[in-house]
């Protein structure tokens, strides 16, 4: 079973060097992890939202909780750092998107987005799989298709999905972030694979099913 | 088994679960797991699973943290039976460029590896023949070290490419394998790791150096692929599996280590200068692929792969990352612009470096970040890695991947020679960099000056070059021509006749490239040129060269680009940096136009959707530097327009978004700049908006915007003279200083804010007449700025800082008497300004300001009566004051006249003060009315009425009431007594209720001879004036005036009152004030006894006549 994988050695030395009271070693562990915080807000952000909130604002909202809860991290470490910003982000991230389209959680239209290589990708193989060569579709509605796809996944699955395959996370480290056990995690993310079947290969679900 | 699933069903989810996970686990090992195996195992979801598994490889491919499985990221389907020649025998590698199988040639009946090109069905005709051809070109090829092709061929729309089979691994595999022997990567499950790791304990251990061949071929085993690293079989001999436990630890310590190293890059670089006499570049040497067989001989694959790669717009697939870590800058940044054959240097070096140090030469994670570091970041050391590597070694990687091409070794043979010279042991030729020197010596501290410094001017003259091409190509032929200057020829010629037709696909790459390009050049100008730490004038001349170098590639970006409507954002932002550059080299007009062309750019963005936040607030900081340009040109009020403009955008945004922090900062920003701009002509709503922001900050972070706020508050309170609102501002402004420089001590610059506020309150403290808590305030911000000066010793302004703290130190301390420490802090200043002129002897204003602070010095002395002393340091003075030119030297000479005349020295007072005025001073008060004074004073009334006309021929037109003064010293100044009493007439008009103005109006009437009104006027004027020196002259002009009218007994009242305060004042006062701060007291002093003088003349005279009348009489 994969586990909850240990920062790197670099992020592990400049924590211990935070933790010796070095000032700058904060903004270096968090520089390191700015590409990738700023790729799991972009993933989540509706592009409704976009025109409103800029993720490079998110992320630095993310470095000023960062900031404030260091010390207590510090402390304790109760997870890798890595999986710690990415926490926070999570929660910023939330709170952005409900902030900004109230709790309509199924407000028709939404959209997740997807990084378009790997959806274009994913599309591609899903028709592969799925249909004759003939059935070949124009690649932007295959991206769309697969954007609305995992769009239409209640916001739990959908987490799952992205955070088990964009994100890479083990589900070791989607239940420290979901705060469930890996058990659960894996569940949901076999609920969230046949749900993302049906969508895609068999017209869709109602709203029975979810 | 195929009935439909019940969704909601808790076991199937759970075994779906189990299944992906199992799947995904398998994946990462680095397997391929098939779907159909799964299919197969559980009949029940066999429809989903065919359909699903198949698109989890994929996905997993974008996982952060593990680029390096970015591997399978296209599409490869393997084909049915045989292709061609070739029957296919089992899959050995995947790689970007597409699946690698082991097959047989039938007709040869060969051993030969076959790789299907998947992207193949992207291009069209004309692109596969050029592919064909690039690949022929390659098959041409032979080399020892290059795998040979064998062919390409296409078979029912299949592309293939097929070659020698190597047995062995490639140099990626090697890697990850040394990784994680030496621990740096997580060890897998036992049973694979251990055979996969067989070669490199052999490279590790060195057993591969010269000498130490093995004989026997390894037996092939089961195939091991470490993720994305294919792209031919792995193989590992058994025989040896003992030598993976060799701990890495000391063997990639080995020095033996080190020579297999430089080997294997001998063999590489041969290989790749072989290509290249051929006029074959390769474009993606990278360690994918190169190869080490059993032998521990390397082979160079894939030859004439890349371009057809990057053609068929493969750029933009995950796997690029992968590649674009090995590319030359000029490669990554431009894709399609004319490469030529020091890209392959460039990629071979960033191999060996990989291989040497066992860690990328650049750790980005996406594409953006690593252009950013292939464009701007020098490679980390690797001695800094690894201290074992030989610093040989680090020198000829470190000169193969410069920059610049220029810089590289100028062949691969080159590279070759050097590698080989250091197995030798003998010296190399590569020369260890200057810049690396530079930058140690500087060490980490200074890092962002060293940044900018030494690398800048390279990169950015590079980079710039590489992104017009990169526009270029898209548009003209004629730029083309500009782009073969850049890369060399060899490869140009072909390229250039594809560049027109390949344009249009090239068209939405360019795009992209164009983007990143731009963003990366922005971001090296924010840096280069608007950082506060680089604006050091040593620097200047490549800051300048730089700006305009900029300056030419957004002229040309917009020519092109211009009316592009895909990017109209960056259109704009190329606009406000243009602007931004005009504005820095000085020339304001353009700028001026250039701001406006981005605004109109936005109006339009605008027009059709509204802005998103990140777009307005870059507006902010567009309207900002336009106010500043406006500022520049005198336009007060259409800068105050656009300041508000900013202000709006800023206050919209805020209201709109108020949980966003960074947009309050912005607003903070926008109103503090308002603030200022109209604090001199509404004083009162620049206080209102400054208390504006700082209810806008109360609970917020940004301690630094409300620092910034309460200084300005406080300089605009003590502009309005309300010094002790003032001195609280100042106090708060120091406070959140304080916190700002705690929160964010990386910030280095950051104190210079809070020494500068320190400094502003010790002044408002001394004007509130405390110059003790003065001076305790002002010896806070002393050692603030001695460790800036220290910290940032290239540049001027944080040591110019230092030594201005001092001095006015030095002033507050010798209003305290406390003369020993005064003069510590005199001399100080002074040593400080000698400093800063010797290191920048082309800053205007240095000198002079030196010159000044030695005559404070030589005054301090002179009044303590050390006059040798002060004499000695006024002659230190001369050598920099020689050096002066036009309005600074007759500055000084000013200054120096002035002390000549504190000394009663009038004759060399006076040659100063004239050597000013033929320097071109029009400093009446400081230059012209003291050289009257001394005139009158050597008695030579010509030379004095000459100047006066002088005097009048400038300023007559001029409302300056000094050159009234200077007329009025002695009768007849001018041939035209009507002229001064115009100037007068001018002043009064001009503030009618001024009791000086009148009283001067009033001189000039005597001295015209109106002596009613000058009476008149006069009266007015001494009625109304304070007790101040300046009334006393004219008391006594009022009493020379009613003298003569006949009104003795006012004229005799009036002198005797001026005659005992002068006799009263003049020991003390008089003489007291004779200083630096208040120059001209000797001047006013020698102007009151002439005039005292005069009257006493005309009155004693006219007594003397008055009792030889009486006597007469009697």
């Amino acid at each position: 079973m994969a586990d909850v994988r240990p920062d790197s050695a670099e992020t592990q030395s400049l924590l211990q060097q935070a933790q010796a009271g070095d000032p700058e070693a904060f903004e270096q562990l968090f520089t390191s992890h700015r590409a990738y915080l700023r790729k799991t807000v972009e993933l989540r952000l509706d592009p409704k939202l976009r025109s409103r909130v800029d993720p490079s604002d998110v992320v630095q909202e993310i470095n000023l909780e960062a900031f404030r809860r260091l010390s207590t991290y510090l402390e304790q470490q109760p997870m890798p750092f890595r999986l710690w910003l990415r926490q926070i982000a999570y929660d910023h991230t939330l709170k952005a998107r409900r902030h900004h389209l109230g709790t309509a959680r199924r407000a028709a239209g939404r959209e997740v987005s997807l990084p378009e290589r790997s959806s274009l990708q994913l599309a591609q193989q899903l028709v592969a799989a799925g249909s004759t060569p003939s059935q070949v579709l124009d690649r932007r509605q295959l991206v769309r298709r697969l954007r609305e796809a995992v769009a239409q996944l209640p916001e739990a699955d959908r987490e799952v999905i992205l955070m088990r395959h964009f994100e890479g996370l083990s589900n070791q480290e989607v239940g420290c972030l979901l705060g469930m056990d890996p058990g659960t995690v894996s569940k949901r993310h076999g609920r969230a694979m046949l749900r993302l079947h049906r969508i895609l290969f068999e017209g869709g679900m109602t709203e029975a099913q979810l | 088994m195929n009935e439909p699933l019940k969704l909601g069903d808790t076991a199937v989810e759970a075994l779906m679960g189990a299944i992906v996970d199992e799947f995904l686990e398998r994946l990462d090992r680095g397997e391929r797991p098939e779907a159909d195996e799964y299919a197969r195992r559980y009949p029940q979801l066999a429809t989903v699973l065919g359909q699903m598994l198949p698109a989890l490889g994929l996905l997993r491919g974008s996982a952060p943290d593990r680029s390096v499985s970015a591997a399978a990221s296209s599409e490869a389907i393997r084909p049915e039976g045989p292709l061609g020649d070739y029957r296919l025998v089992r899959e050995v590698g995947r790689g970007g460029m597409g699946v690698v199988y082991e097959a047989v040639q039938i007709s040869l009946g060969r051993r030969v590896a076959v790789k299907v090109l998947p992207f193949a069905s992207a291009l069209d005709a004309r692109q596969l023949q050029r592919f064909k051809n690039e690949a022929q070109a390659a098959a041409h090829l032979h080399h020892a070290s290059i795998v040979p092709v064998h062919g390409v061929g296409c078979d029912r729309g299949v592309h293939y490419y097929a070659m020698q089979f190597i047995e062995g691994q490639t140099l990626a595999a090697l890697i990850w394998n040394l990784r994680r022997l030496a621990g740096l990567e997580k060890t897998d499950e036992a049973g694979s790791g251990g055979a996969t790791g067989s070669l490199a304990g052999e490279l590790a251990s060195g057993r591969w150096a010269p000498g130490k061949r093995r004989s026997a071929d390894p037996q092939p085993t089961g195939p091991y692929i470490p993720p994305g690293i294919g792209p031919q079989a792995a193989s590992a001999d058994t025989a040896i599996l003992a030598v993976a436990a060799v701990s890495t630890e000391h063997s990639t310590r080995n020095p033996a280590f080190f020579r297999t190293a430089a080997n294997l890059g001998v063999a590489a670089a041969q290989a790749l200068e072989h290509a290249h006499g051929e006029g074959v570049v390769h474009r993606d040497i990278k360690p994918a692929n190169l190869m080490v067989d059993g032998k521990g001989n390397l082979w160079v694959t894939d030859f004439g792969l890349a371009h057809c790669q990057s053609q068929a717009g493969l750029t933009m697939t995950g796997d690029l990352v992968g590649t674009l870590r090995y590319m030359s800058p000029e490669q990554a940044l431009a894709q399609r612009v004319t490469i030529d054959h020091r890209t392959d240097i460039y990629s071979l070096g960033a191999t060996l470096y990989e291989l040497l140090t066992l860690e990328p030469v650049f750790n980005g994670r996406d594409r953006q970040e690593l252009l950013r570091q292939i464009a701007f970041e020098e490679p980390k050391a690797p001695r800094r890695v690894n201290k074992a590597i030989p610093p040989e070694l680090e020198t000829i990687v470190l000169k193969a991947m410069e920059k610049n091409p220029a810089d590289r070794y100028a062949t691969a043979q080159e590279l070759a020679d050097d590698l080989e010279r250091f197995l030798k042991d003998e010296p190399i030729r590569a020369k260890r960099p200057s810049r690396l020197q530079r930058a140690r010596k500087w060490g980490r501290r200074h890092q962002p000056v060293v940044w900018s410094a030494t690398v800048s001017a390279a990169v950015l003259l590079v980079l710039v070059a590489v992104i017009m091409v990169v526009s270029n190509v898209r548009i003209t032929r004629e730029a083309g021509e500009k782009a073969n200057a850049l890369a060399a020829a060899k490869a140009s010629e072909q390229d250039a006749k594809t560049k027109e037709g390949l344009a249009k696909e090239a068209q939405q790459a360019a795009v992209e490239n164009l983007k990143d390009a731009l963003a990366a050049v922005d971001q090296m100008l924010t840096r280069v040129a608007e950082e506060r730490l680089v604006y050091a004038p040593q620097m200047e001349p490549i800051r300048r060269e730089l700006l305009q170098d900029a300056l030419k590639f957004y002229n040309k970006f917009l020519l092109k680009n211009g009316d592009n409507p895909a990017i109209r954002r960056e259109t704009a932002l190329a606009y406000r940096r243009m602007g931004s550059l005009h504005y820095q080299l000085g020339d304001y007009r353009r700028a001026e136009d250039a701001y406006r062309y981005a605004f109109a750019m936005i109006d339009e963005l605008n027009a059709e959707s509204p802005l998103e936040p990140s777009i307005r607030s870059e507006l902010i900081f567009y309207h900002i530097g336009f106010s500043w340009v406006l500022n520049n040109q005198g336009k007060k009020e259409e800068q105050e327009k656009a300041l508000r403009r900013a202000v709006a955008v800023a206050e919209d945004l805020v209201k709109k978004l108020p949980e966003v922090p960074t947009y309050r900062d912005y607003l903070a920003d926008a109103r503090n700049q308002l603030a200022g701009a109209i604090a001199g002509t509404k004083p009162e709503e620049a206080a209102k908006i400054l208390r504006q922001n700082l209810a806008l900050l109360e609970d917020g972070n940004s301690v630094w915007h409300r620092a910034q706020t309460y200084q300005n508050l406080g300089a605009l309170l003590a502009k309005q003279r309300r010094f002790s609102e003032a001195e609280d501002a100042y106090r708060q402004g120091v406070r959140f200083f304080e916190k700002a420089v705690a929160k964010s001590p990386s910030l280095r610059w950051m104190p210079i804010d809070l020494s500068g506020t320190l400094q502003q309150l010790a002044k408002i403290v001394e004007a509130n007449g405390r110059p003790a808590e003065a001076e305790e305030i002002c010896r806070r911000a002393v050692p603030i700025l001695d460790q800036l000066a220290a910290d940032f010793p290239a540049g001027p302004h944080y040591r110019w800082c230092q030594a201005d703290v001092h001095f006015q130190h030095a002033l507050l301390l010798k209003k305290l008497k406390r003369s020993t420490a005064a003069e510590q802090a005199y001399r100080r200043t002074v040593e400080l300004f000698d400093k800063l002129v010797n290191d920048f002897p082309t800053l205007p204003g240095y000198r002079q300001t030196a010159v000044h602070r030695r005559h404070h010095l030589a005054q301090f002395l002179a009044e303590a009566g050390r006059v040798q002393e002060a004499q000695q340091v006024y002659d230190d003075a001369a050598a920099i004051l020689e050096k002066l030119a036009g309005a600074e030297r007759s500055q000084a000479l000013k200054m120096r006249g002035n002390f000549y005349a504190t000394l009663s020295e009038w004759d060399k007072a006076a040659a100063d003060f004239a050597k000013a005025i033929e320097l071109g001073s029009g400093d009446v008060l400081g230059v012209w009315y003291p050289l009257a004074v001394l005139h009158l004073r050597a008695h030579r009334p010509n030379e004095y009425r000459s100047l006066c006309e002088k005097l009048l021929e400038r300023f007559g037109q001029t409302k300056n009431h000094w050159v009234v003064i200077t007329c009025k010293l002695a009768p007849n100044a001018v041939a035209d007594l009507s002229r001064p009493v115009q100037i007068a007439e001018k002043l009064v008009a001009g503030k009618p209720k001024n009791a000086e103005y009148i009283g001067i109006l009033g001189a000039a009437l005597y001295r015209k001879g109106d002596l009613e009104a000058a009476v008149q006027k006069l009266a007015a004027s001494v009625r109304s004036g304070s007790g101040q020196l300046g009334v006393h002259w004219r008391r006594l002009v009022l009493a020379m005036a009613y003298h003569r009218l006949g009104r003795g007994a006012e004229a005799q009242q009036l002198f005797q009152e001026v005659t005992r305060w002068v006799e009263k004042n003049a020991q003390e006062k008089l003489k007291e004030g004779a200083s630096l701060t208040e120059p001209l007291t000797w001047a006013h002093r020698l102007d009151l006894q002439f005039l005292h003088h005069e009257a006493e003349e005309l009155l004693t005279q006219d007594l003397g006549l008055k009792s030889q009348k009486s006597e007469k009489k009697q």
